[in-house]
């Protein structure tokens, strides 16, 4: 159902599009080793994410980064969860359930760091398919304190407060740039912004004047009927 | 005024209680609660370990049993009753009068709130299941305005817990029967308000489009903040031909700046709706209403706290609290 279909909205100015720009060389086949070892050490480090999804059969989600042009695939297969990655033109993945959004969204997602629901209404995730399925997913991966820093270090105790530190470097670096391209993002689009605004205002302006024109049809329409009423009357 | 907070995962409970949560509400994982939804709520070995670290920080953890039992299968209700004792929670939220019964003859020394989806809105009703059932608190349903509420607590002797934050319920609670005519489950007997099995979500030609069972609910062009796919917060095409709202917007509850006339009205406890929502939600909700509480019960100003990220359609009301529309 869901094969190989790419999030269909325009990708956000984000630091990570702008990083896919240069990752793009980089065949998806690179990441599988580390994005297997995630999912090995997450299978061992919350097991209560994967007792929750055991009530899944047979399915297949599409995790697309909108800012990115790798995929993620993530089964369930009898009570086994695996995971591939490809990118846009990876073929052969039947998917039921398809979640898009911007990839430092998603990742403060799998850290349960933003509320799903919120994501959603603000547009900023997309979900397609299975809804039952996505549900099931967000609230399994929301059961567990995820800890991208716990995941990484492997296991080996005295590496994972270099990992945290590392991460919260790279965390609080991703936040400025974001806040930068935000920046960038508003000044390209303010001379548009204005003249949207203009035209805004205009057409609230046109609308007015077409209320009045359309009230003073309806009064001639009346006054018109009542005079042909009188002549009528008078023949 | 005692802060009541949600929680549909472990991880979330820790979430409040950090946050300064008096009192964390659950459920199990079954269809004897009003958020029946996959891969959410507390097994009883979950929920047993959870009571123990909220019991260790001094706080107390009530479990909802909130639906109604269906005819001829009333033994899951039973056995949430009598697991919920087992385990030793702090209160039982039920609706059901049968359940009531039950749970009041079985562990009389069960504390039994009268759950919202009793809806229960006036001294008559709430003195009836007071005297028939001894409950010790009733949540009062979203239709009321403080003033009313100031003048029912007046008139009954048992403590009122009101929602603060969170989803709102237009229709009379515990009697809606829009997702039962559109999927063939409800809140009130299944647990699940717009079953996700029933709920589908398309783009379509640049908008978000939201399908329960075979309606179409509503239809956002791109950047316009999107809701919960309920027939209550739908938009439908009527006479006139614009696609509107027909009962409610999407829009999430907050009254935050109406704590002091709730303290002031005599209300026992403040609660935040959203069992279903992440950890996140759960941690700045209670964080931000922790703070509101503590300023109102000083005599201080509430603080303002942005919580506009969160909201249902990114936007908030009053609601029934201040019936502008009156």
């Amino acid at each position: 159902m869901h094969d190989k279909n790419a999030p269909t909205r325009v990708p956000p100015f984000t630091p990570m599009l702008f990083a896919g720009f240069f990752m793009r060389p980089i065949p998806a086949v690179t990441f599988k080793p580390v994005v297997k070892h995630v999912l090995a050490r997450m299978k061992k480090l919350y097991p209560e994410i994967f007792s929750r999804l055991a009530i899944l059969d047979n399915i297949s989600f599409l995790i697309g980064p909108t800012d990115l042009h790798y995929r993620f695939y993530l089964s369930v297969r009898e009570g086994e969860v695996q995971i591939d990655v490809g990118d846009n033109n990876t073929q052969g993945h039947e998917c039921q359930a398809a979640i898009s959004g911007p990839m430092l969204d998603l990742i403060k997602l799998l850290e349960g760091r933003v509320d799903g629901d919120a994501l959603f209404f603000s547009r900023t995730l997309n979900v397609e398919g299975d809804t039952e399925a996505v549900l099931t997913l967000r609230n399994a991966v929301d059961s567990a304190d995820v800890s991208l820093g716990d995941v990484l270090a492997g296991g080996v105790p005295f590496i994972k407060p270099g990992f945290d530190k590392l991460l919260s470097k790279a965390g609080s670096l991703l936040g400025c740039f974001e806040k930068d391209f935000g920046t960038v993002q508003r000044s390209i689009l303010l001379p548009l912004t204005r003249q949207m605004d203009e035209v805004g205002k205009e057409l609230d302006r046109s609308e007015d004047r077409l209320g009045k024109v359309d009230k003073e049809f309806v009064r001639i329409k009346a006054s018109l009927k009542k005079t042909l009423q009188s002549s009528e009357r008078v023949r | 005024m005692e802060l009541v907070c949600p929680a549909g995962t472990p991880a979330s409970l820790r979430a409040a209680l950090d946050a300064g949560a008096d009192v964390v509400y659950v459920g199990f994982r079954d269809e004897t609660n009003a958020r029946n939804f996959p891969g959410l709520n507390f097994s009883p070995e979950e929920l047993t370990e959870s009571l123990k670290k909220a019991h260790d920080m001094g706080r107390q953890v009530y479990v909802a049993i909130n639906t109604y039992p269906q005819a001829g299968n009333l033994e899951p209700w039973y056995k949430a009753v009598d697991t919920a004792a087992k385990i030793g929670v702090d209160a039982v939220i039920l609706a059901d009068i049968g359940l009531l019964d039950y749970a009041k003859r079985q562990h009389p020394e069960l504390r039994r709130h009268l759950s919202v989806q009793a809806s229960a809105s006036n001294p008559e009703a709430i003195n009836f299941y007071r005297s028939a059932f001894d409950v010790q608190r009733v949540v009062l349903p979203r239709v009321l305005t403080v003033r009313e509420i100031a003048e029912l607590i007046g008139e009954i002797d048992v403590e009122t817990e009101v929602f603060a934050f969170g989803g709102m319920c237009v229709m009379a609670e515990g009697r809606c029967s829009l997702s039962s005519y559109a999927t063939g489950k409800s809140p009130n007997m299944n647990g699940v308000c717009s079953p996700a099995s029933h709920v589908e979500y398309e783009q379509r030609r640049g908008k978000l489009v939201s399908r329960l069972g075979e309606f179409t609910i509503n239809s956002f062009p791109n950047e316009e903040a999107a809701g919960y796919p309920t027939l209550c917060k739908g938009r439908f095409v009527g006479h006139t031909g614009n696609p509107s709202y027909l009962f409610e917007e999407p829009t999430s509850l907050n009254v935050m700046m109406m704590l002091p006339e709730l303290i002031q009205a005599g209300v026992k406890a403040l609660k935040i709706e959203g069992r279903q929502r992440g950890k996140a939600y759960v941690h700045q909700v209670v964080s931000g209403y922790r703070k509101a509480i503590d300023a109102a019960m000083k005599g201080d100003p509430v603080p303002f706290v942005d919580m506009g990220n969160i909201t249902e359609g990114t936007r908030s009301t009053a609601g029934a609290y201040e019936k502008n529309w009156r």
